[in-house]
C-alpha cells in the first residue's frame, strides 16, 4: 500500500524495460507473439512519468465474471429489494443507481427474468432523475428485450453500457465525483453479495477475491471529496468511514482474509447498502 | 480510407462484443484507438470483452505512462497500445503491487503492441508503457483493455 501511495505522489522511478523486452519495432511486418517470463523490478524512487489513471475501476461484468468462478451459489437468495425509494439529492440517486445496476447483475446470475426487467425500469427512472434518461434509453430497452428472451450475456453487456454511459455523461458535465458515486454504490452492493457467498462457504482461496485495498482507498477518497459539498453529509460520512474500514480489513491480512474478516466486511456492506437503498 | 477502416472495425466489434459505444471518440476518428482496436480483433473473436472506456493522449518520445488496475485471480486480461505515429517503438510492461515484473505474453505489430496476463493473484497491477520516436515530437497513443 505504501508503494502505491508513493506511486500516487509521483515519486516513483522505473528501472523499466531494462531486461529483454518484446517491443513493437517500427516497420515490423507480421505480428509476433512472445512470452515474457517476468524479470525485473520497479525502482520507485525517481519515476519521471505520468500516472494516467489512479485506479481503473473494473466494470461490473468484470467483477461478476470473477464470481462465476465461485461455483454455483444460491443467487436468488442474494436478490435485492423490490421497491426503491425516490431520492431528489443527486448523490443519493447516483449511489442508488450503482447499487441497482449491481442488482441487475445478481438477477442475471439468478436468471430471474422478472427482476431483471424491474431493474431495467428502475435504472431508467434513476437515469431520468440524473437528467440522462435519453442517453440510456436504448440500453434499458436492450435489457428488457434480452431479459424476455433470457439472453443473459446481452443483459450484462447492456447493464455495463448503461453504467458507462451515465458515468461518461456525468464526466462530460464535469461531475466526475458524482459519476464515481455510481461505482461506489455498485461496488458496495457487489461486495455485500460476494462476502455473503464467501462467508457461506469460506475458503482462503475464495476470500482472495476480496483483496481490493486500492479500490477501497480510491472509493474512500471519492466519498471524502463528495462530503465537502454534500447536503446530507452524515450519510456520506458513514459510507466514507465504512469504506475506510473495509480497506483496513483488506490490508490487515494481505491477500489472506480470514472468515471473521469476511463476515465483518459483510456486516459493514449490508449496513451501507441499506443506507443507500432506503430513506433514513 | 482510414475512416472506412475505422467504421468497419467498429461495426465488426459491435457485432462481436454486442454494441459498445465509444464516448470519448464519438465525433473524431482516433487513429491510435483504431490501431489498438484492430489489434484486439483476434481476442474479441476468442470471447474477450472490450472495455468501453479507453485511455488516450499524446506523449513526448521516451515519456513513460502508468495505469493501475484491479485484477482478479483466474481471469485473463489484454492491454493493446496503439499509435498512428510512424516509426515508433512501443513498449509495455506489467508489475504487481510490490513492483515486481509479472510474466506475460506479448504480441506486437506495425502500429501496436499488446500484453496478455492471467493473474495468479487478486490485487492491483501496474501497467507501464512508453513510446519512442525518431524525433522528440509528440506521439499519439491509445490504450484499450479487454478481459475474459
Amino acid at each position: 500500500m505504501k508503494f502505491l501511495t508513493a506511486c500516487t505522489a509521483g515519486l516513483l522511478s522505473l528501472a523499466l524495460f531494462s531486461a529483454a523486452n518484446n517491443s513493437a519495432e517500427a516497420g515490423a511486418g507480421a505480428d509476433k507473439v512472445a512470452p515474457d517470463k517476468g524479470a525485473g523490478e520497479l525502482d520507485l524512487t525517481q519515476f519521471p512519468g505520468q500516472i494516467v489513471d489512479e485506479v481503473i475501476v473494473p466494470v461490473p461484468s468484470e467483477i461478476f465474471a470473477a464470481l462465476d468462478r465461485l461455483g454455483d451459489p444460491d443467487w436468488k437468495k442474494q436478490l435485492g429489494i423490490e421497491r426503491r425509494p425516490g431520492f431528489t439529492e443527486r448523490t443519493d440517486v447516483a449511489l442508488l443507481l450503482g447499487a441497482t445496476v449491481a442488482d441487475g447483475f445478481i438477477a442475471v446470475q439468478a436468471e430471474d427474468r422478472k427482476t431483471v426487467e424491474n431493474v431495467g425500469r428502475d435504472v431508467l427512472s434513476l437515469a431520468a432523475a440524473l437528467g440522462v434518461r435519453d442517453d440510456v434509453l436504448k440500453h434499458c430497452e436492450g435489457i428488457d428485450e434480452a431479459a424476455k428472451t433470457s439472453k443473459w450475456d446481452t443483459v450484462r453487456t447492456e447493464l455495463d453500457a448503461t453504467q458507462a454511459t451515465v458515468k461518461a455523461k456525468m464526466e462530460l458535465l464535469r461531475d466526475g465525483a458524482l459519476a464515481e458515486c455510481i461505482s461506489v454504490g455498485g461496488w458496495l452492493r457487489g461486495t455485500e453479495v460476494i462476502t455473503s457467498i464467501i462467508a457461506g462457504g469460506y475458503s482462503r482461496d475464495r476470500a482472495e477475491l476480496l483483496y481490493q485495498p486500492d479500490l477501497a482507498e480510491y472509493f474512500n477518497d471519492v466519498m471524502e471529496d463528495m462530503l465537502t459539498r454534500a447536503r446530507n453529509p452524515a450519510k456520506l460520512k458513514a459510507i466514507a468511514d465504512g469504506v475506510a474500514r473495509l480497506r483496513e480489513i483488506m490490508q490487515s491480512g494481505d491477500e489472506n482474509l480470514t472468515e471473521k474478516s469476511v463476515k465483518e466486511m459483510n456486516t459493514i456492506c449490508t449496513d451501507l447498502v441499506k443506507s443507500i437503498t432506503t430513506k433514513g | 480510407m482510414r475512416l472506412k477502416h475505422h467504421i468497419f472495425l467498429s461495426t465488426a466489434l459491435c457485432a462481436l462484443a454486442l454494441a459498445f459505444t465509444t464516448p470519448r471518440a464519438s465525433a473524431v476518428v482516433d487513429d491510435a484507438h483504431s490501431a489498438a482496436l484492430e489489434a484486439a480483433m483476434d481476442a474479441v473473436k476468442e470471447g474477450f470483452k472490450i472495455r468501453q472506456e479507453y485511455w488516450n493522449g499524446n506523449l513526448v518520445s521516451g515519456e513513460q505512462k502508468l495505469v493501475k488496475h484491479q485484477f482478479f485471480k483466474g481471469g485473463t486480461v489484454w492491454f493493446w497500445l496503439g499509435s498512428s505515429t510512424e516509426k515508433v517503438k512501443m513498449e509495455i510492461e506489467i508489475y504487481d503491487s510490490n513492483g515486481v515484473k509479472v510474466a506475460s505474453e506479448k504480441k506486437s505489430g506495425k502500429d501496436f503492441t499488446s500484453l496478455k496476463l492471467t493473474p495468479t493473484k487478486t490485487g492491483t497491477y501496474l501497467i507501464v508503457f512508453k513510446l519512442t520516436g525518431v524525433t522528440k515530437e509528440e506521439i499519439d497513443w491509445a490504450l484499450v483493455y479487454g478481459w475474459k
